[in-house]
């Protein structure tokens, strides 16, 4: 089967009349892994809940393969892993799982310990970096064509983050995946494509250095 | 559909104690002539307005929206399902309490 593309195109989001966003292109096919970079306010929360569906700028197209998408999370097609948490309380967590992960990764899935040691208990029972972490993998291991994380890496350990960067690398065969984070070095080391907003533009990254010429880092180590 | 009425009662089950409430002050009231039917549909409609409102201003029912956007399903479509099943529960509860 041909892989989905997913294309956003000619974004306009203005607040308070200052536009945020005005020049946007970005694609995303299946099988591949897109980081988006930028600094603080540049727009890029807001890009993604655009392509969810649930930011409604001035103008917007979102399509995949040609087809236009009003609301990315109808039918599944785009999951999205805001920066709060999203897990309802008072239901067990094995339930709330068994509802949105693909068939194909349960048992990666249902392996990992964090799943695994805690499916019968709900939320509530959890401490915070228990439940940050079940709700980035249930996101990544959703049954959407194409997964949308943002800020990933937050607030998570380094070794939980090489973690999640070999689980993002293995359901990207399958699926298309756009992250954003500030720790760009593991959106570096984990995108295959790296796009970068400035001044409401995207601007598509072929060198590193680019970075510095942007203006995003002073220095790469 | 199995899993629409699962995501279905999840979303429901906050809202739940107090559609209940809602449902059985209005039969409460019927009964003890204080409230006509239809007054009482308008009345559980004005809890439904009411429940919505708790919600939006409820910042983590919100967040936990997300979840069932996840899950492929809008929240309006959601709120559809699970308020016109109470209003049809409500409708049957009101006319086998009132039956003579």
């Amino acid at each position: 089967m041909e892989p989905l593309i997913l294309k956003t195109d000619s974004v306009l989001l203005e607040f308070d009349g200052r536009k945020i966003l005005q020049d946007v292109y970005l694609e995303c096919k299946q099988g591949e892994v897109l980081g988006i970079l930028g600094r603080n306010g540049c727009g890029k929360s807001s890009l993604l809940r655009i392509m969810f569906g649930t930011l409604t700028p001035a103008y917007k197209h979102v399509s995949i393969n040609g087809e236009y998408i009003k609301k990315g999370y109808h039918n599944r097609r785009i999951a999205y892993l805001p920066q709060h948490n999203y897990l309802p309380k008072g239901i067990k967590i094995k339930k709330l799982a068994k509802s949105i992960i693909d068939d194909r990764f349960w048992d990666d899935f249902s392996a990992h310990p964090v799943y695994h040691d805690h499916c019968e208990k709900t939320i509530g029972e959890l401490s915070g970096g228990e439940v940050r972490q079940l709700e980035t993998l249930m996101v990544i291991y959703s049954k959407a064509d194409f997964i949308l994380l943002d800020e990933p890496f937050t607030h998570i350990s380094p070794m939980q983050a090489e973690m999640f960067k070999a689980i993002i690398k293995k359901c990207a065969k399958v699926k298309g995946i756009i992250l954003t984070d500030h720790q760009y070095y593991n959106i570096l080391d984990v995108s295959d494509r790296i796009i970068l907003i400035t001044n409401g533009y995207t601007r598509p990254i072929k060198h590193r250095d680019e970075l510095i010429t942007y203006g995003y880092l002073s220095h790469i180590n | 559909m199995y899993n629409t009425l699962k995501i279905a009662w999840y979303f429901y089950k906050p809202t739940l104690v107090w559609c209940l409430l809602a449902t059985f002050a209005c039969i409460y009231y019927v009964l003890s002539r204080q409230l006509n039917i239809p007054l009482a549909f308008l009345c559980k409609l004005f809890s439904y307005a009411s429940i919505l409102g708790i919600q939006y201003l409820n910042f983590n029912s919100t967040k936990t929206y997300f979840y069932f956007r996840n899950a492929g399903y809008s929240v309006r479509r959601l709120y559809f399902y699970v308020f016109s099943f109470d209003l049809i529960t409500f409708s049957i509860l009101l006319s086998l309490s009132t039956i003579r």
